[in-house]
């Protein structure tokens, strides 16, 4: 059991013991410590907090759980000098993030046609096991292209317009994408999977704005009560998935070698300045802009299906990206750290960037009010939208939590959806669901999940977001 | 040889057990197949033969699975048991080397439908080794990323 000592209502410590380099820090909610001191995560903050060039402390967002090495939740910033990358850090999905689109369009318009609108976006996303479409198959260069360049490469083939690209983070490519260390294992697990929407936890998702709580910011979004959104949560599909596996492997076999003694070996790692270090991170940045462009992607035939089931030209929806965030990912950064600059490789894996007003990675139309972050919640309540602060970037390295997290089981949620229509009642609760299988629907019900509410309670009153407006559900799409 | 799977929050993780270590890997096969679909709607209708090279038992396990992952994913395989032999390298170098005959079908929508899409083969508790002293057979604990 690690140790842990609350410092204010929302923030807790582990304090530094044994070959910990830096303190652990939790934020959360006394009733979501309760839950919190039953699983492994606590220990695995802990954990993160032995690596090599940490800075600051481990640091833990409320909807942190039980991960493997990292907890999910986590955000550990490494000094881009001394310290390592861990491909472990980031996870196997590499770039898993969340797009919001808003339309011009209000609740009245969509909701008589949902089924129509939610059969089209079925339709047009492919969804579940094996790949995308017919009509996007990527050869050996394309896929090269989608790599270097991200969401650009998506939009310079018409999946998009320019305007997409200046509201995602990091404009929708990371520099220094390698892809020479992507394998061609990774190429073939990609290749066909370019604009498909994945399993698990992904969804897209038609949304209503069912409250605003920060007008000037809600303006700045373009976001207005009762307008429709659209939420897109997918990442790097197999590609990123076996640039992990890959790396990883290269990393449990070095670490050794390095003298790092791992207290797990999914915590494996190498310096940043090391080879093993520099492929991972070439190779990581190519798997977050095949995600960027999946997204980018999965948005353009989203408004092609808004078009379809409307009877609308696409370019009468105003269908316009809000914004477009990592939750899975390790970036280099920069922060003000006692009157210092410092450059550190930020990992967040389950978190999400919090850019205040006035940074200016913020795009220009957002400056005054902070970056845009999306907190998608389960698929019966609602989602929220966010706006960075300073206090996240003084505090947490620029971040804060990236969703509502679960609360049961996988087994524990099939056996309470056992005898029930599922489909039934969420048509019930006003949320149109389409699913390629219902075990699917079975695991991400509602009640399976905490309820996000809390947790963006929680980053709320410690100041690392606040919050704009909240999301409710009509029509999902899922794997 | 058998295996089950253990409840995670938000992972997949599966125990299994066998009277050798050879066995251990053969077991693997169905275990790792049937956290995706139902394994006895799986036929033996092809077979593949794959060999594998790891610095240790514990990574050669992970790189058995990532290999059938690998299969589903690029071939659309699934396979419903194996016939496995480890051999120790001995070399300077040590090491493990596995042998497999794998038999499976390719997947059919129809008879196979997805209980879970796994993400990735995890190194996270893995735990592979005797159970208790000789004659008490193998165990191994893995977890999925899901």
């Amino acid at each position: 059991m690690v140790k842990i000592e609350q410092i204010d209502e929302m923030k807790w410590r582990i304090p530094r013991q044994g070959g910990m380099r830096v303190d652990g820090i939790v934020y959360a909610s006394a009733a979501l410590m309760e839950d919190l001191r039953e699983d492994a995560s606590l220990e695995q903050v802990a954990n993160v907090a032995h690596l090599p060039g940490i800075l600051g402390a481990s640091l833990a967002m409320p909807d942190i759980h039980w991960g493997y090495g990292f907890p999910i939740g986590g955000v550990a910033a490494m000094d881009a000098e001394e310290g390592v990358v861990s491909p472990g850090g980031v996870g196997y999905d590499i770039n898993c993030g969340v797009r919001l689109l808003r339309s011009g369009l209000s609740a009245e318009e969509v909701q008589p046609r949902i089924h129509e609108v939610v059969s089209a976006l079925y339709k047009n996303v492919p969804t579940g096991v094996g790949t995308g479409r017919r009509d996007l198959k990527l050869g050996k260069k394309d896929l090269e292209g989608v790599l270097t360049k991200g969401a650009r490469w998506a939009v310079e083939r018409g999946l998009g317009v320019a305007r997409d690209l200046e509201t995602i983070e990091e404009g929708g490519v990371i520099a220094g994408a390698d892809v020479d260390q992507v394998t061609g294992r990774a190429f073939e697990r990609g290749a066909g999977q370019l604009g498909s929407l994945g399993s698990g936890n992904h969804f897209a998702e038609i949304q209503v704005v069912s409250e605003i709580y920060d007008d000037a910011a809600a303006h700045a979004f373009g976001l207005f009560p009762g307008q429709v959104t659209v939420m897109i949560h997918s990442g790097s599909r197999g590609l990123g998935h076996q640039v992990c596996t890959d790396h990883v492997k290269t990393m449990v076999a070095v670490a050794a070698r390095y003298g790092f003694e791992l207290p797990d070996r999914q915590l494996a790692c190498a310096p940043i300045r090391s080879p093993e270090g520099k492929r991972y991170l070439g190779a990581m940045a190519a798997a977050a802009n095949f995600a960027f462009a999946n997204r980018q992607v999965m948005s353009h035939w989203a408004r092609e299906s808004f078009a379809e089931a409307l009877g609308m030209p696409v370019d009468r929806l105003g269908m316009d990206t809000v914004y477009d965030v990592c939750h899975n990912i390790a970036k280099f950064e920069t922060f003000e750290r006692d009157g210092k600059k410092v450059r550190a490789c930020v990992h967040r894996k389950g978190a999400t960037r919090s850019y205040p007003p006035g940074h200016p990675q913020v795009p220009e139309r957002y400056r005054a009010v902070g970056q845009p972050v999306m907190i998608p919640g389960d698929m019966g309540r609602y989602s929220y939208v966010l706006a960075g602060t300073e206090r996240a970037y003084a505090d947490t390295f620029g971040s804060t939590c990236h969703g509502a997290g679960r609360k049961m089981s996988r087994t524990q949620a099939k056996k309470a959806s056992r005898g029930r229509s599922l489909m039934r009642e969420m048509e019930d609760r006003g949320v149109t669901v389409m699913a390629a299988g219902m075990a699917t629907v079975a695991e991400e019900m509602p009640e399976a999940y905490k309820d996000v509410a809390e947790v963006v309670d929680v980053v709320a009153k410690a100041g690392l977001s606040k919050k704009v407006a909240r999301l409710k559900p009509i029509g999902v799409i899922k794997g | 040889m058998s295996f089950r799977s253990l409840d995670h929050t938000a992972d997949l993780s599966v125990e299994i057990t066998a009277a050798s270590r050879d066995e251990l890997f053969a077991e693997a096969v169905p275990a790792f197949t049937d956290t995706m679909v139902d394994v006895d709607r799986v036929e033996a209708l092809l077979a593949r033969r794959i060999e594998l090279e790891s610095p240790e038992v514990p990574l050669l396990l992970v790189d058995w699975l990532t290999e059938l992952l690998y299969l589903f994913e690029v071939e659309g395989l699934l396979f419903r048991r194996a016939e496995t032999t480890i051999e120790d390298d001995g070399g300077d170098e040590g090491g493990v080397r596995l042998r497999a005959i794998a038999w499976g079908e390719p997947r059919d929508d129809a008879r196979h439908p997805i209980k879970v899409l796994l993400k990735a083969v995890t190194y996270h508790g893995l735990e592979v080794g005797p159970v208790g002293d000789a004659g008490g057979g193998w165990r191994a604990r893995i977890v999925f990323d899901i």
